[in-house]
């Protein structure tokens, strides 16, 4: 547990502006002009070491769970035999399933990915964050998967932990999106049927469509009893909408032409994009998805604080769960 | 006031430029990429009442300035009194030419020209110069530009009448081309007396039937003027004729003994309903014909009618037996077709030639050894020539009749020295005499015969054979033989010939000569005409006077040569027939008004051509040709001695040209394509739209109301920059109270 005091106190001092911890994070200007994408998982990586001075590897996986009473026929190597000398009574001890994680990412690599108001696009920033998190798990000798989309599937990797798994999903990860629309429903319906061993979920994109759809495609993610976690990656421009004069305003996934006075326009923007931001969040938490928001100008290394972080709510969640069982 | 360059008026749409300028006051910057449009919606560009009104003013300038462009660069000009047509008012100057050539005299059509010249003289305008032109195979003057200038101008047209009246359709060829090129040339080519006539319109007016026979070949070369026009005045007859044409004579070539005939071709016009014609012969001669019209039934059987179908459009070759005997002067006579003109074909019976070449030589006629021999059977018969060889012995007078001189004499030993004398003159008259050198040694003969003082050969060094060689092949000698597939000589062995040094005949440079005209050109009368592989002259020719003595330095017969058996010796010898023969009247080859040639005039007797008309022309002795053919029919030409009555005659026939006879309407395109510009053609509503335009390019030249135009523009742009300019200031000044 003391870990996880430890990740909660270093996620909020970052995410506390007063608080200057960034010295330890790495700016993503920076992190972006690393060519290569292994580098750059490897540096968030580091630096999110840092961050915690103490390194997560001995993480919460290996955790005991709770006792049970032994019922014939439980394996007699589980019996707590100190347990049994304080009480007289057959107990089990019972842990948290040991066997590793299957996690699998899921990258939007649609047109509208392709904006980006300063150097990088949501893009690039999405990819990076991938590979952070497949090299993070990776390193915990963990499974990890990828799937690309944008209106359907483009590519599957299958969680694995094997040698030159790592080097694949850099390799995919690495590789140009040819770039479509944006159609969140379709994917997440391939990916329901084609995962079907649970195991995590993370879903990174910037979530510009439909609220309903996706709530809905999330439900059948949830229901095949995967955790989720959804990362929305945004451009600062997407969020404060800082544009002044009239210009004719381009979609980059249809093209189409919209004459927008901008000075006009930004106030309903903001009212449209906050409506739309918490009809996704609303959607997530009845789904019982983590979701988190960032910008392209916000550290990397938040994305492994949030993942751990939901990981350990989720384990927590289910300790409680396993508890209400037992008591009734 | 009209626009020279219309289009330029579209210009006037750039008004809408400022108009919309004015209503768009807010247009967007620049586009943005952006990554989702979901959350935006489109604001329409925002208008302000203000803007509508206040610069109303500024709009109406800067219409105002693109407006004046817009007209200023349509270049408006006021059609002023100057621009009044010209075509209606201007005088002209009118060339009329008036075809008379034999087509015209089908029925009809010559009163019909004529009726056409009086409308062209009636439609005439005051001032108008009109001159009269006619023409067939050359071109007449009836009444030409130059005259009509000294006439008054009231005149004109009676003179004109009275000149037309005096035309008559002859019955020449149509050289349409020829005519044209120098009407035009003298339609030009008039002086212009003042500036006014100058800028008159120039036309040619044609009136013919303008057949298809009609020469058009020198227009294609010609640049017609681009101010003078053609009219055409078309008399179209009906075409319903079919004509005559007597071609080469195949007899030339004919066995001795073949059936004499001929080769006419008929040809019918494209148009013609007629396809059935009869050909017969008849007597020229009328009183003849009627003292025989009882005997008609038992001509027809030795004269019987030619039937020939010819189809319209089409030609064709027919050969027709000679005319019989009994018909004093034969022409062949057409029926079957609608125009007489052209139906009648004048054939001159060609007599037939006989000529005597005179041998004088040791040997007998059939002696196969010798030349003799081999000359006579040279010579061969055809049905319009016969040679007979004479010999003559070495010491017998040769004499033959003054108008009878034997064609060729052949030598082939000494003669006596009265002989020689007369074989000189015989030369010096025009005569051919070839002396063969059989023996090496002096030769007195020879010597006589060139006019040298001594002649003297030696035996040729042969070995086994001698080869001729260096031939001169464009001597008339061997000129038939000149084709490659001819000219081989190598076959020919020659077992002897006499050295003789072709220099012997020239007369040296001081040494007496009995005849004066040899000294001026004695250095070019000399010519080896071919030569032996050593190197010796094997033919040498010398021309004496107006004739040749031709000699040979070998004989033809087998003891010195292989000539006489060879192929080439028949070509050899036919030629040196003819080498001194003269230009002969060719029967049947003439057409009217083409220029017959004459044989060479005797300044003894007096020469005269009777016309068919039975005129006499008498012939002065210095012509080379007959001129004045200028009707079809049978001409004779004859010598008169004064003392004797005539002493010889020759009769040709002159046909009409056989182009006369195609007397289908030329299209006006072929006119057309040979670059004449023919007037009320749609290409001369495209001329008068550009003689339009240039004149309206004059006036606007002249005018100039563009330069007002921008003027006014210019002034308009700089009250708008003012008016502009106050208007910002005054608007920034108000911000800065605000």
């Amino acid at each position: 547990m003391a870990t996880v005091s430890r990740f909660r106190n270093s996620q909020a001092a970052s995410r506390d502006p007063s608080v200057d911890s960034r010295g330890a994070m790495i700016d993503p200007h920076t992190l972006m002009r690393i060519k290569s994408l292994q580098l750059r998982a490897r540096k968030v990586m580091e630096g999110f070491f840092a961050g915690i001075h103490r390194s997560p590897y001995h993480g919460f996986s290996v955790e005991f769970s709770e006792y049970r009473e032994y019922s014939p026929g439980d394996d007699l190597r589980y019996l707590d035999w100190k347990l049994f000398a304080r009480t007289d009574r057959y107990y089990v001890k019972q842990f948290e399933d040991e066997t590793n994680l299957r996690c699998t990412v899921l990258l939007d690599t649609s047109k509208s990915m392709s904006y980006g108001s300063g150097d990088f696009s949501k893009h690039e920033y999405a990819r990076t964050a991938a590979a952070t998190i497949a090299y993070f798990l990776t390193m915990q000798r963990d499974a990890v998967g990828l799937v690309t989309f944008e209106d359907k599937v483009v590519e599957y990797l299958p969680p694995r932990n094997r040698p030159g798994h790592m080097r694949r999903i850099m390799a995919e990860l690495s590789r140009e999106p040819a770039g479509k629309a944006t159609d969140l429903a379709g994917p997440l319906e391939e990916v329901a049927a084609t995962v079907r061993k649970r195991g995590l979920i993370v879903i990174i994109s910037d979530l510009l469509a439909s609220p309903e759809l996706l709530s809905t495609r999330l439900g059948y993610l949830r229901s095949c009893g995967h955790d989720v976690v959804v990362f929305r990656v945004l451009d600062p421009r997407e969020v404060k909408f800082d544009f002044e004069n009239a210009a004719i305003f381009r979609d980059v996934e249809s093209g189409k032409e919209l004459y927008v006075d901008a000075e006009v326009a930004k106030a309903n923007y903001h009212r449209r994009f906050e409506k739309h931001a918490q009809e996704l969040e609303s959607a997530c938490q009845d789904l019982g998805v983590d979701f988190h928001s960032m910008t392209t100008d916000e550290p990397l290394e938040f994305v492994l604080f949030e993942l751990l972080r939901a990981r350990m709510r989720r384990g927590r969640d289910q300790g409680r769960r396993n508890a209400r069982q037992r008591t009734a | 006031m009209s626009p020279l360059t219309p289009l330029y008026l579209l210009g006037l749409l750039a008004v809408s430029a400022p108009l919309i300028f004015h209503l768009i006051r807010r247009s967007p910057k620049g586009e943005v990429w952006f990554s989702s449009l979901m959350f935006l919606s489109p604001s329409p560009p925002r208008l302000t009442r203000r803007s509508r009104l206040d610069n109303l003013l500024l709009l109406l300038l800067r219409a105002a300035a693109l407006c004046l462009l817009a007209f200023a660069f349509a270049r408006p000009f006021i059609r002023t009194a100057a621009a009044v047509d010209r075509e209606s008012s201007a005088q002209r100057r009118i060339a009329v030419l008036l075809d008379t050539s034999a087509s015209m005299r089908r029925s009809g059509i010559w009163q019909r020209a004529l009726d056409e010249v009086s409308a062209v003289i009636d439609s005439a305008r005051p001032g108008d110069e009109i001159a009269l032109f006619a023409f067939d195979s050359s071109l007449r003057t009836v009444l030409g530009f130059k005259e009509l200038v000294q006439l008054p101008p009231e005149q004109h047209a009676a003179v004109i009448r009275q000149r037309l009246a005096s035309q008559s359709p002859t019955w020449g060829a149509t050289n349409l081309d020829n005519a044209l090129i120098d009407v035009v040339s003298s339609v030009n080519d008039t002086v212009d007396s003042s500036e006014e006539s100058a800028h008159r319109l120039r036309r040619v007016v044609l009136i013919s039937d303008l057949q298809v026979g009609s020469r058009l070949d020198e227009l294609g070369a010609y640049e017609w003027p681009r101010d003078v026009d053609l009219e055409l005045k078309t008399i179209v007859g009906d075409e319903a004729n079919a004509g005559l044409q007597l071609l080469a004579d195949p007899q030339e070539f004919a066995e001795a003994d073949a059936e004499p005939e001929m080769r006419i071709r008929v040809g019918n016009d494209p148009g013609s309903p007629n396809e059935r014609f009869l050909l017969r012969w008849v007597d020229a001669d009328e009183d003849a014909r009627e003292s025989r019209q009882q005997s008609a039934n038992g001509d027809a059987e030795l004269n019987p009618p030619v039937e020939v179908y010819v189809p319209p459009g089409e030609s064709r070759v027919i050969r027709v037996p000679y005319p019989p005997e009994f018909l004093a002067s034969p022409t062949l006579q057409l029926t079957g077709d609608r125009h007489d003109f052209d139906n009648t074909l004048y054939v001159a019976a060609k007599e037939k030639e006989e000529f005597e070449v005179y041998y004088l030589g040791p040997d007998a006629a059939e002696d196969i050894t010798g030349l003799q021999y081999f000359l006579a059977s040279a010579f061969y018969d055809t049905p319009r020539r016969s040679v007979q060889v004479v010999a003559k012995s070495l010491n017998e007078e040769l004499d033959w009749p003054a108008e009878n001189p034997p064609r060729l004499v052949v030598v082939s030993a000494e003669t006596t020295p009265a002989n020689q004398e007369k074989l000189r003159q015989y030369a010096n008259a025009g005569g051919t005499v070839v002396f063969v050198l059989t023996k090496a040694g002096e030769s007195a003969t020879l010597a006589k015969l060139a006019g040298v003082p001594k002649a003297e050969s030696f035996p040729g060094a042969v070995g086994d054979y001698a080869l001729m060689t260096n031939i001169t092949f464009d001597h008339p000698l061997f000129m038939a033989l000149a084709s490659p597939q001819f000219n081989d000589f190598t076959k020919i062995h020659f077992w002897q010939y006499r050295e003789f040094d072709a220099e012997q005949l020239q007369l040296a440079a001081g040494e007496p000569s009995d005849n004066a005209t040899d000294d001026s050109a004695a250095a070019d009368t000399v010519r080896v005409v071919s030569k032996f592989d050593t190197g010796d002259p094997a033919i040498i020719e010398k021309r004496i006077g107006d004739g040749y003595l031709i000699v040979f330095t070998a004989g033809w017969h087998p003891a010195d040569s292989q000539l006489a058996r060879s192929t080439k010796f028949v070509p050899i010898v036919a030629a040196m027939l003819d080498r001194g023969g003269s230009a002969e009247i060719d029967s049947a080859t003439y057409v009217v008004s083409q220029r017959v040639p004459l044989p060479v005039a005797d300044e003894d007797l007096d020469w005269s051509v009777v016309t068919p008309a039975g005129d006499e022309l008498a012939i002065a002795s210095e012509e080379s040709h007959f001129a004045q053919a200028d009707a079809p029919g049978m001409y004779k030409f004859q010598a008169t001695n004064p003392t004797q009555g005539v002493a010889a005659q020759r009769i040709f026939a002159v046909n009409l040209d056989p182009a006369e006879s195609r007397t289908a309407v030329l299209p006006v395109e072929t006119l057309e394509q040979l670059r004449v510009r023919v007037a009320n053609r749609e290409v001369d509503d495209g001329d008068l739209e550009r003689r339009r335009q240039m004149r309206d390019v004059e006036l606007e030249s002249e005018q100039k109301i563009w330069r007002w135009l921008v003027l006014a523009a210019v002034i308009v742009l700089v009250a708008e920059t003012w008016l502009a300019g106050r208007k910002s200031t005054t608007v920034s000044a108000a911000d800065e109270e605000n």
